[in-house]
């Protein structure tokens, strides 16, 4: 699918929800859903064989693989968390997205925790050496 | 995960709408009512079944 594809769907999505918004509100969210699902599907699956090659250059560049591992799945979490926050607020639910967006903060918090911890132990080891 | 999907939603939605004017025009706001939710219930079972089957692509390319 190239660029045009996607603005093609994109606009078509947009028209559609603001026609329908006019008699059934309910159903101008589930258009919005569609559209932004396919959207997203698309950039999911684009993005797949960007990471192979990422993947290919961290392990020449012989950095651990568990760090790319994490922030793949960081970036997973990210999305998915844009995505239905967006939703939320699209249907006019500020609250509800603000608190999905700080649960997804939490979540790449926790998931990041390892990383952090040992690179604070390696930041002790060199203090103690000096 | 087809263009379809938005147009198959939009249709329910506009049928959904027509049936819902049309009923309470003459009269029946009960059977508009339950036509709403029917619809309703309709395009939620579709997106839901095409929402899992996001969340199955993202965590199989992230390997969440």
């Amino acid at each position: 699918m190239n660029i045009f594809q996607i603005v093609g769907i994109a606009v078509t999505g947009a028209v559609f929800s603001v026609m329908l918004k006019g008699y059934k509100p309910e159903f101008a969210i589930f258009v919005g859903i569609a559209t932004g699902m396919l959207l997203i599907a698309y950039a999911v699956s684009a993005r797949g064989s960007v990471f192979d090659m990422i993947r290919e250059i961290v392990d020449m560049s012989g950095v651990d693989e568990k760090y790319f591992s994490l922030l793949l799945k960081i970036i997973g979490v990210a999305y998915i968390t844009e995505f239905s926050s967006e939703i939320c607020r699209d249907a006019g639910q500020g609250a509800i997205s603000a608190k999905l967006e700080m649960i997804g903060k939490l979540f790449i918090m926790f998931l990041s925790m390892p990383i952090i911890k040992s690179f604070l132990e390696v930041c002790i080891g060199a203090v103690n050496l000096l | 995960m087809e263009v379809d999907l938005i147009f198959r939603v939009a249709g329910i939605g506009i049928i959904v709408a027509v049936l819902n004017q049309l009923l309470s025009r003459s009269g029946r706001e009960e059977q508009a009512l339950l036509t709403t939710i029917a619809g309703l219930i309709v395009v939620l079972v579709i997106i839901v079944n095409q929402i899992g089957d996001l969340f199955d692509l993202v965590k199989e390319i992230f390997d969440l």
